[in-house]
């Protein structure tokens, strides 16, 4: 979908994607919850308190999250990836979640927006949203009636 | 009665058409329905509920009891809205409520007529013969407020989060000082004004603000904030709360179309909603004319409408002569003021008398006067109420006092005279009027000083210094209205008939004498009387009637303290329709719907979905017949004759890996993973701690410490949770990895007799081989398309089936591989059929309440794995002869049907059921119905005949047990 530079929902590609699970929360001492690391197209979202999440993990990712003991399982297929752009892009988010609060001090959080369960992640041009494929429909259905509603609260 | 408007301060000059009850009118841009209506002369504006009394205007604000409209009437009505809060639209239609078939002619209002019927109660004692129902027909039509709409084409409102340091609720003078102050102190400020404009009262409250008119003042301070960054939103009313998450609906015009909810969290919360004048009660103070002071006030400041000719006004405290001043030079004739107190002594009490207004002290209104509307009213002195007097009138202006109105905002309770928010919550405030302030000064300098509280609590508590709070930076105030000195009156003297027409509650109908009658049967709790009387019921939610009802329980009690309290109040604040309530989660977005990769495929190729938890699952397929039962016959006939195929992307998938994974799982299961071979796997039960089957599924080793584990699509979250639970309660077994792969995996079901070959086919050689060799619940892994397959064999069908898991991206190319081949698919209906000619369980069986006992599997229990539930299995009560047994059912006699869910008895005379039907279906296979049953123990044994009894569906069937497995129990078909 493309409404000029006031709203696109771009899906992300992907090539892997792991979940971590760290044994304890001495992982804290390495990365806080919340911590995001971005690096071209890969990603580490540590998204809730010892569970972190990798896309398209290169070099880097695995050496950050075995330093914390942790264990990985390859759940490719199971996220799917959204970037939203657009002047538009806050407000549609803000309809469904305070992101503002609920990312203040971290660079990702797991939350529910529109009842899907998502991991947000604000980039600097751009927020992504990874949710459960399951959920991607949804999702976006969701999110392409709140940005109509958007434009028509703007008229 | 028509007077000329004069200009009013929210008027435009375009001229508005808009129609009420048929008829046309014209007001103005800016109008709301009850000051477009008013300035046309109309005086009735609804009927009451119970009683169906003729009713006026009683305030100008969402408070209103009476004045209740219906917008748009038909299948998409919005029904009570106040109309002092509904902006009239070009062409607009509105509607008055409860009435029939016309406002001034309504059939119901025949029932006033027998009013001694229809006391307090009335419907837990009136109409006990020959029994409730009987009548509850008829009440349940007269009782309500306006009709629901049968439709709705309202859109989902555009919701809103806010983060804010401070909110203000109400832009009058004390929520403008607090904001402002909070602001200066660098807070972050949101104020929520329900008005479509800012100022309150100082849009008729003459005083000099900071150097100001009060009209100027609050432009400059709504400039001060706008460079603060201050967000100011108007036409949005706060409705409720929940912690500290504050929800606001802003609806436009008062309606619901392009309404916006807020839902605001915020660090503390300023409650400047003002007050709500209270009314006296008197005999018939419920007849149009009658109406609060302040309300004829705002008509005439912000509409300019005169509310009538010649007025009297009604009250107890000093401002009724301010007031009566004001609508003076507003061009209303004041007959006459009527002040209960003994005396009165202040200058502009003085200056009315000098120019001929009859100021009577120690008086008092027993009675308004008129058949349609107020003709005149009755006064006495209150130490001779006998000797009364007559003044000729045409409005009666009413003031018994104020309260506060912060109580709404809150869902509190509160006594009358008590201003402050009694049990307000910590983080919240109320300030200036609502915190009982009635001097402008110090409305202002409460409020000034509780946005500098707000502003430094939020930051201290979040760890940001302060700016410097300037300690000079007070606002001045020279005049304002003066001290009301108010000696509280809340009813005048009247007879114990006449208490009948005192009305409390004008909304309910609720009267002095409902109040005796409720407190002489003995309700003294207000929450009781409440539920008696309906006294606060209704949008009102007692805002213009539960102080002065507190205040008359108090006076019938003899002033008990605990009684002299007000209920609590509901939210929403003002009426709201469910679709603000709802937000996005309306129609088809009611909740999320989960697809699995093959969505599309079934939709396109006449899959009929349905909801399986939040997952859509093809149900059947439209080619192979009309209806579920008949194509799912065809579907299940189909596998057993040669194959079909399933989506069962939907089970929920969990890997488990890592050092004591193994071990974990032995502690989940009944049964032990690691006996599991890698690339076997085993059919598993897992329990709850209570000894009941919380889930079944198969567990697939995968390597050493490394499985998979599939359970049902209902429970999936269920034993994700289950499992991380008691990963995390051990520290045993903190290195155990937990991962949900449900979408990462997706499973396609082949079964029937030509599954393996059909698989060989399209899968090529490696895998023919693979196949050929492969045992009954072995699995093996390799790749299709470049992409990981694994192949399980297993079977939910009784036939050679297997499960593919495969990547979501192959899963339709190998789908429709495998219907090119003549594996035509099947819908759970199918499925359904499948499993109980077979006797496996789903969640029909697995309810929670069975034990693996209950189900024939205690040969599981028997192998002695320490378990989680294990222990209470032991339990005698899960042992007893009462206890169920699953067993299957044939019906006596072809042709003969039973359905799930029906009871079972042991003979036609025995009422108390032993058991019940789980599941049922007709076998194609066997053609014959067939079914599963939990029946106790003593009644289950093979040949047993029963009686399978629907009352739903008025059918009996007698039945015979069978052994669970009624199509091929030797599994041979499934082991071929």
């Amino acid at each position: 979908m493309n409404m000029g530079e006031q709203w696109r929902l771009e899906t992300v590609t992907m090539v892997d994607c792991y979940e971590w699970h760290a044994p304890t929360a001495a992982i804290a001492n390495i990365m806080s919850p919340g911590y995001a690391l971005i690096q071209g197209d890969q990603r580490l979202l540590h998204f809730a308190p010892q569970f972190v999440l990798t896309i398209n993990q290169g070099a880097v990712a695995p050496l950050v999250v075995d330093a914390a003991e942790a264990t990985g399982i390859d759940v490719t297929g199971k996220w799917h990836g959204y970037r939203l752009h657009g002047s538009r892009a806050p407000a549609v988010l803000a309809a469904g979640v305070p992101s503002e609060t609920v990312l203040s001090g971290r660079d990702c959080a797991a939350l529910s927006l529109f009842d899907c369960p998502v991991v947000l992640l604000p980039t600097p041009d751009s927020s992504e949203v990874w949710v459960p494929a399951s959920y991607a429909e949804s999702l976006e259905s969701a999110l392409n009636k709140t940005v109509q509603r958007a434009k028509q609260a703007s008229q | 009665m028509k007077t000329p408007r004069r200009a009013g301060l929210r008027l435009g000059d375009r001229r508005i058409n808009f129609r009420f009850d048929g008829r046309s009118y014209q007001g103005f841009a800016g109008d709301t329905a009850a000051s477009a209506l008013l300035a046309a002369g109309t005086r009735l504006f609804g009927r009451s509920v119970k009683y169906r009394r003729r009713r006026g205007l009683l305030s100008a604000g969402t408070e209103e009891p009476n004045g209740l409209l219906t917008v748009d009437p038909g299948p998409f009505c919005i029904s009570n809205l106040p109309a002092p809060c509904l902006e009239i639209q070009e062409d607009m239609q509105l509607v008055s409520q409860n009435r029939w078939p016309t406002l001034r002619f309504d059939f119901a209002a025949l029932i006033g007529l027998g009013g001694s019927l229809w006391t307090a109660g009335f419907y837990y004692k009136t109409f006990m013969w020959p029994s409730w129902h009987f009548y509850e027909g008829i009440v349940r039509r007269l009782a309500g407020l306006g009709a629901v709409a049968s439709d709705a084409k309202l859109e989902p409102p555009w919701v809103e989060h806010i983060d804010c340091d401070v909110l203000v609720t109400g832009a009058g003078p004390a929520g403008l000082a607090a904001a402002l102050a909070a602001a200066r102190s660098g807070a972050r400020v949101v104020v929520c004004e329900r008005e479509p404009a800012t100022g309150g009262e100082l849009d008729f409250e003459d005083a000099v603000i900071d150097g100001h008119a009060s009209p100027a003042w609050v432009r400059a301070t709504i400039d001060q904030l706008k460079s603060h960054s201050v967000r100011i939103l108007i036409n949005t009313a706060v409705v409720g709360s929940s912690g500290k998450l504050v929800i606001a609906h802003c609806e436009p015009g008062g309606l619901a179309k392009d309404a916006i909810v807020y839902r605001i969290k915020c660090g503390a919360l300023v409650i400047a909603t003002g007050s709500i004048e209270q009314p006296i009660a008197f005999v018939d103070n419920d007849l149009p004319g009658v109406m609060l002071l302040q309300a004829a006030e705002r008509y005439l400041a912000r509409y300019g409408v005169r509310v009538g000719r010649d007025v009297v006004v009604f009250g107890c405290h000093d401002r009724l002569y301010v007031s009566a001043r004001r609508l003076i030079r507003g061009g209303i004739n004041v007959v006459a003021i009527v002040d209960t107190r003994p005396e009165c002594k202040t200058v502009e009490r003085t200056a009315l008398e000098v120019s001929g207004v009859r100021c009577l002290t120690g008086h008092t209104v027993v009675a308004a006067l008129g058949r349609h509307n107020v003709r005149c009213v009755r006064i006495a002195k209150l130490d001779t109420p006998d000797a009364t007097q007559d003044i000729v009138c045409d409005s009666l202006l009413v003031s018994g006092g104020w309260t506060s109105d912060a109580c709404a905002a809150l869902h509190l309770a509160t006594g009358p005279n008590q201003g402050l928010a009694a049990g307000a919550a910590e983080w919240s405030v109320a300030v200036g009027a609502a915190n009982g302030m009635l001097e402008l000064p110090a409305i202002i300098s409460d409020g000034h000083q509780a946005g500098i509280d707000a502003a430094i609590r939020v930051q201290s508590s979040t760890g940001h210094k302060p700016l410097p709070v300037n300690p000079s930076s007070r606002i001045d105030v020279v005049g304002g209205d003066p001290p009301p000195r108010h000696q509280p009156f809340w009813r005048s003297p009247a007879s114990r008939k006449e208490e009948k027409r005192q009305f409390v509650d004008l909304q309910n109908d609720v009267t002095v004498a409902d109040l005796r009658q409720a407190f002489e049967q003995g309700f003294r709790d207000i929450e009781h009387v409440k539920r008696f009387t309906a006294l606060g019921f209704g949008t009102e939610q007692g805002r213009t009637s539960a102080v002065v009802g507190a205040a008359i329980l108090a006076e019938l009690s003899g002033n008990d303290d605990k009684v002299a309290r007000t209920s609590r109040r509901r939210p929403p604040f003002k009426p709201a329709t469910l679709g603000l309530i709802a937000g996005h989660r309306q129609g088809l977005s009611l909740r999320p719907k989960r697809h699995t990769a093959l969505q599309a495929w079934h939709v396109e190729n006449g899959g009929e979905m349905e909801d399986a938890g939040l997952w859509q699952r093809p149900r059947y397929y439209h080619g192979n017949g009309a209806d579920p039962v008949a194509a799912s016959l065809v579907e299940a006939a189909r596998v057993r004759e040669s194959g079909g195929i399933l989506d069962g992307s939907t089970l929920g998938k969990i890997e488990v890996a890592g050092a004591g994974a193994a071990a974990f799982l032995d502690r989940i299961y009944l049964t032990r993973a690691s006996t599991i071979s890698p690339g076997r796997s085993k059919y598993m039960l897992m329990l709850r701690e209570d000894g009941m089957v919380l889930d079944d599924g198969i567990v697939m080793c995968l390597g050493p410490d490394h499985y998979l584990a599939t359970v049902s699509t209902s429970h999936a979250d269920h034993v994700l949770s289950h499992f991380e639970f008691y990963r995390d309660l051990a520290p045993v077994h903190r290195n155990v990895v937990i991962a949900d792969l449900t979408e990462a995996w997706h499973v396609i079901a082949v079964a029937g007799p030509r599954s393996r070959d059909v698989l060989s086919q399209i899968l090529g050689k490696f895998w023919r081989e693979k196949l050929s060799g492969l045992a009954h619940m072995g699995f093996v892994t390799g790749r299709w398309e470049d992409q990981t397959l694994r192949v399980l064999r297993a079977s939910f069908s009784g036939e050679l089936a297997f499960e593919l898991h495969c990547r979501a991206s192959i899963a339709v190319p190998l789908f429709q591989a495998l219907v090119n081949e003549d594996m035509l698919p099947y819908g759970t209906e199918a499925l359904d059929v499948l499993r109980i000619e077979k006797g496996y369980l789903t969640s029909s069986e697995l309810n929670g309440q069975t034990t693996p006992e209950d189900l024939g599997m205690e040969s599981m229990v028997n192998l002695g794995n320490p378990c989680i539930g294990r222990a209470l299995l032991d339990r005698p009560g899960l042992h007893r002869p009462q206890r169920p047994r699953l067993v299957g059912l044939r019906a006596n006699g072809l042709g003969q049907s039973f359905a799930a869910g029906a009871l079972i008895t042991t003979t036609a005379e025995q009422n108390l059921s032993c058991g019940h039907v789980t599941s049922a279906t007709f076998s194609p296979a066997l053609g014959e119905w067939v079914g599963l049953a939990l029946v106790a123990r003593r009644h289950c044994h093979e040949s047993t005949t029963l009686l399978a009894r629907d009352p739903v569906r008025g059918r009996e069937t007698t039945v015979r047990t069978v052994p669970p497995v009624h199509f091929d129990p030797s599994g041979k078909r499934m082991k071929s």
